[in-house]
């Protein structure tokens, strides 16, 4: 479904990412891993053509998009909920997910996915003339991928989706994303939280100053004490 | 009595047309983070239409509407050539290049046209006083509040039903994420543009019909009155930009009524001096993004 080849990315005279190779397959969840400014983020960005790619090429569904706006990529099947939620705080629920509709133009088939939508998160079909401002940070999560929902993508980036929330609520948000999967959604997951996205995804890619270090099913990263410690910080009992 | 309504309606319409240009100048601030010097052009590109136009023959109003739409196709050309191709670049960048594209269009005007005024006859109309009571209203100084009224609401109106009022809003917020959405960057800012000229039409066009005259230099002091009411208002609210303008009109025209003689020379001084006070006690000016999240 998406095909990432040695695609580098330069924020100046630095190389954020370097030679990245990805590859996510239709209905599978992937993990990208590593520590904090290894270059996650910064590769969803260039997927969506937030960050220009200095080299190399990205391919959904046959189609090179590596260059297109971020729009044309939204209309093509594939969003993504940014990290810190980025919800818009002065604009009411109802409108934050007007606009996550913005691409599309049948008003019927807008309609059917608003209400699946709201039916994945009834709090916010409660709240809809609310400020977004005034949610707490897992309703604001909810929020953020609801309205990422409404452009109906084949493919969903996640960046961050755990950060800032109590244990209880990430629990929420990682069950939801399995949900989600189960209808068929393809995930591509940008985690801190490597033991839970671990526990959901089926491969995952260990980033390292920009690079991938490490790759293979979930059994395989996990079963490495090796990886676990280096990479991830997880203490293997 | 009479005095306090001649000072209400001279400031309310003294105000609106800061509170127009504010809005114009806060929404593509709010969007790019581009602070525009070249706004005031638009208003001297609507005085030179009608200063032009007037050679037609048109009936006035024909030829203010044409003059309005000059100033939105002059804001719709700005952001295209001199505005788009530094989108991502610097504050720094945007700063400098709406300096130039100022300059560079105020030297147009002195040297193409001329750099004297050039008079403009304004309907005896549209300069109309009508007394009531004690006080009165001018014609225009109606025109001015009742369009300022309308615009307002009717800006509100679509900001909040349309798809594309709503992505201003979200762009104002953050343009990534609003991309995010699938909504075309670059229309978004080209409404935001059209926008504001269509403001900084009326704008030219009150300005004018007050003063029967144009010249290179005409857009200045309302915009940098207008930066002065964005500040105040609160940067990146438009809501602000609307108070700050209204806010500004009224203690502009205040000071002109009730300073005693010997001080007037300095009512702009005293007048800054009270925006800078309300800007030592809420920095973020009247209405701040900030406070309300």
């Amino acid at each position: 479904m998406l095909s990432v080849e040695n695609i580098s990315v330069s924020y100046g005279p630095i190389r954020a990412i370097r030679d990245i190779r990805l590859s996510v397959s239709s209905g599978e969840i992937v993990a990208l891993l590593g520590s904090n400014g290894a270059g996650k983020s910064t590769t969803l960005k260039a997927l969506m053509g937030l960050q220009p790619v200095s080299s190399g090429r990205i391919i959904f569904e046959d189609q090179v998009i590596s260059g297109m706006a971020t729009d044309q990529i939204v209309r093509r099947g594939m969003t993504l909920t940014p990290e810190g939620r980025k919800v818009f705080a002065g604009l009411t629920i109802d409108e934050n997910l007007r606009l996550g509709s913005a691409a599309r133009k049948d008003r019927a088939d807008i309609a059917k996915t608003r209400a699946e939508v709201l039916g994945l998160f009834p709090i916010l079909g409660e709240r809809l003339h609310q400020f977004a401002g005034t949610l707490s940070g897992g309703e604001q999560q909810q929020l953020a991928i609801a309205r990422s929902l409404m452009s109906t993508p084949r493919l969903l980036l996640l960046d961050e989706p755990s950060l800032g929330l109590a244990p209880q609520i990430v629990d929420q948000i990682f069950d939801l994303i399995a949900d989600l999967r189960q209808g068929g959604l393809t995930i591509l997951l940008v985690e801190q939280n490597a033991e839970m996205a671990l526990e959901i995804a089926d491969r995952g890619y260990i980033y390292s100053n920009g690079k991938i270090e490490l790759t293979g099913t979930v059994a395989e990263l996990g079963a490495s004490d090796d990886v676990a410690n280096t990479y991830l910080g997880i203490e293997h009992g | 009595m009479a005095e306090l309504i001649t000072v209400l309606v001279n400031a309310l319409s003294v105000g609106s047309m800061y509170a127009l240009l504010a809005l114009g100048l806060a929404m593509v601030f709010a969007i790019l983070g581009l602070v525009n010097f070249a706004h005031g052009e638009l208003i001297a590109v609507t005085g030179y239409a009608m200063f032009f136009l007037a050679f037609t023959g048109m009936p006035f109003t024909v030829i203010v509407i044409f003059a309005v739409i000059a100033a939105v196709i002059a804001a719709i050309l700005m952001e295209r050539v001199a505005f788009r191709p530094i989108r991502n670049a610097t504050l720094a960048a945007g700063l400098m290049t709406s300096f130039a594209l100022e300059m560079i269009v105020e030297a147009g005007w002195s040297n193409f046209i001329s750099p004297l005024r050039m008079p403009i006859r304004i309907p005896a109309w549209l300069i109309h006083y009508w007394p009531i009571a004690d006080s009165g209203i001018s014609t225009y100084q109606g025109i001015a509040i009742i369009l300022t009224a309308v615009t307002v609401i009717s800006l509100t109106i679509f900001l909040k039903r349309t798809i594309v009022g709503l992505a201003i809003r979200a762009a104002a917020e953050d343009f990534q994420v609003t991309q995010l959405m699938g909504i075309r960057a670059n229309r978004v800012v080209a409404t935001a543009f059209a926008i504001s000229g269509l403001l900084a039409g009326f704008v030219g066009f009150l300005w004018i019909a007050q003063r029967g005259s144009v010249d290179p230099h005409i857009g200045l002091n309302p915009t940098i009155k207008a930066f002065i009411a964005v500040i105040f208002g609160g940067v990146g609210s438009l809501s602000g930009a609307v108070a700050g303008g209204l806010l500004l009109g009224f203690i502009e025209v205040s000071l002109r009524t009730y300073l005693p003689e010997s001080v007037l020379p300095f009512r702009d001084a005293i007048g800054y001096f009270i925006v800078i006070l309300v800007l030592l006690r809420w920095p973020d000016g009247l209405i701040s993004i900030r406070r309300r999240e």
